[in-house]
């Protein structure tokens, strides 16, 4: 399970890039060769954000050739227009 | 789905809102690999022991292959020669660190409770209590596992994937991601062959088919058979360095492994 720890990793990166605000989905990329499962990697997700801001977000897997593993972008509630 | 008023995507609109939800949402543009803060941490790791002329394996295999033994036997063997420094990593217990330190070398264990590799962070925090003295070699005994010590970089020069061959040939290809990571594999208790149905050969052709420059050194740590061989290799890592498995050449190696007789590396 190096999925939970990778998606600890992710978690937190997202959290600091993002300062407290909702998030509403989080898009990453796997490759076929980093050695990740999508599955246990979105399971690990719904876990490990539990209580903080993060939660209920969406975890979107943009699966791809390699060995790429990386956070490509957060999607973020709207400050102006919904608060 | 817009949290805070749920407007959401395609036609769904929440009555009252005015606002135009063609971009519901701010997106915010990244770009960043996962394992960033881990390798570099290994980065670091990787300078600091470089600095102070210190040369780090990480040792990876299932759990009963034989590292602790091989390592055990590498500490008698090199002496005086040259000092050896250890990372035990396990799940649970001090098992491992108490028979390196009882072979006489310095040991530091982590217990990973569930976790089921190391990581850069966890070696780096050992390292400050480990403190390994300028000319020595480290090794980082990783948890028993083909699995997900291969995606951890912990700052080693060389990673070395141990097989014994009770195990079966047929691992490389069942466990890619590790055998792809190896600049050498050692398969171990090659006294047993004569019991097993085993090949050596099937196995090289199988970690070469994951990554073609790979040397396969088999030896048995209970006899003694080739180690002359191991000890060539760590020499050659030493003097060379292997900072990705390639920069050290096939011909540099044989160069090193002239000075020991009757040692082999399959090459």
């Amino acid at each position: 399970m190096h999925e939970l720890a990778i998606t600890q990793d992710l978690v937190d990166l997202v959290a600091e890039r993002t300062a407290g605000r909702q998030v509403v989905a989080v898009n990453v990329r796997v490759g076929t060769e980093s050695g990740i499962v999508p599955d246990s990697m979105v399971f690990s997700f719904d876990v490990v954000t539990l209580e903080t801001p993060l939660e209920g977000a969406r975890l979107v897997i943009e699966e791809v050739e390699g060995n790429d593993l990386s956070l490509v972008s957060v999607e973020l509630v709207k400050e102006e227009s919904c608060a | 789905m817009c949290l805070t008023c749920g407007c959401g995507d395609g036609e769904v609109r929440v009555e009252g809102h005015p606002h135009d939800h063609e971009a519901p949402h701010d997106l915010l543009v990244v770009e960043q690999r996962l394992l960033a803060k881990n390798d570099h941490l290994a980065e670091h790791v990787r300078a600091s022991l470089a600095v102070r002329n210190v040369t780090s394996f990480n040792l990876m295999s299932s759990p009963g292959s034989g590292k602790t033994s091989l390592l055990e036997r590498t500490i008698a063997e090199l002496g005086d020669d040259r000092t050896v420094c250890v990372i035990e990593g396990d799940q649970e217990t001090s098992f491992d660190a108490d028979r390196i330190r009882a072979a006489g070398a310095r040991a530091v264990q982590i217990n990973t409770g569930a976790g089921c590799h190391l990581d850069a962070s966890m070696v780096h925090d050992a390292l400050h209590q480990l403190d390994p003295p300028s000319g020595s070699l480290l090794f980082v005994e990783n948890v028993g596992n083909l699995v997900c010590p291969a995606l951890f970089d912990v700052g080693e020069r060389a990673k070395v994937v141990v097989i014994s061959v009770t195990e079966g040939d047929d691992k490389p290809l069942k466990y890619p991601h590790m055998f792809r990571a190896a600049d050498l594999v050692v398969v171990n208790k090659t006294d047993l062959l004569p019991y097993v149905d085993f090949d050596v050969d099937r196995l090289t052709e199988q970690a070469r088919r994951l990554k073609p420059e790979v040397r396969v050194l088999p030896v048995s740590v209970r006899t003694g058979e080739n180690l002359d061989a191991w000890f060539a290799w760590l020499d050659s890592v030493v003097d060379e360095g292997v900072s990705d498995g390639s920069a050290a050449t096939e011909s540099t190696h044989s160069s090193h492994l002239g000075r020991h007789s009757g040692a082999t590396v399959r090459t």
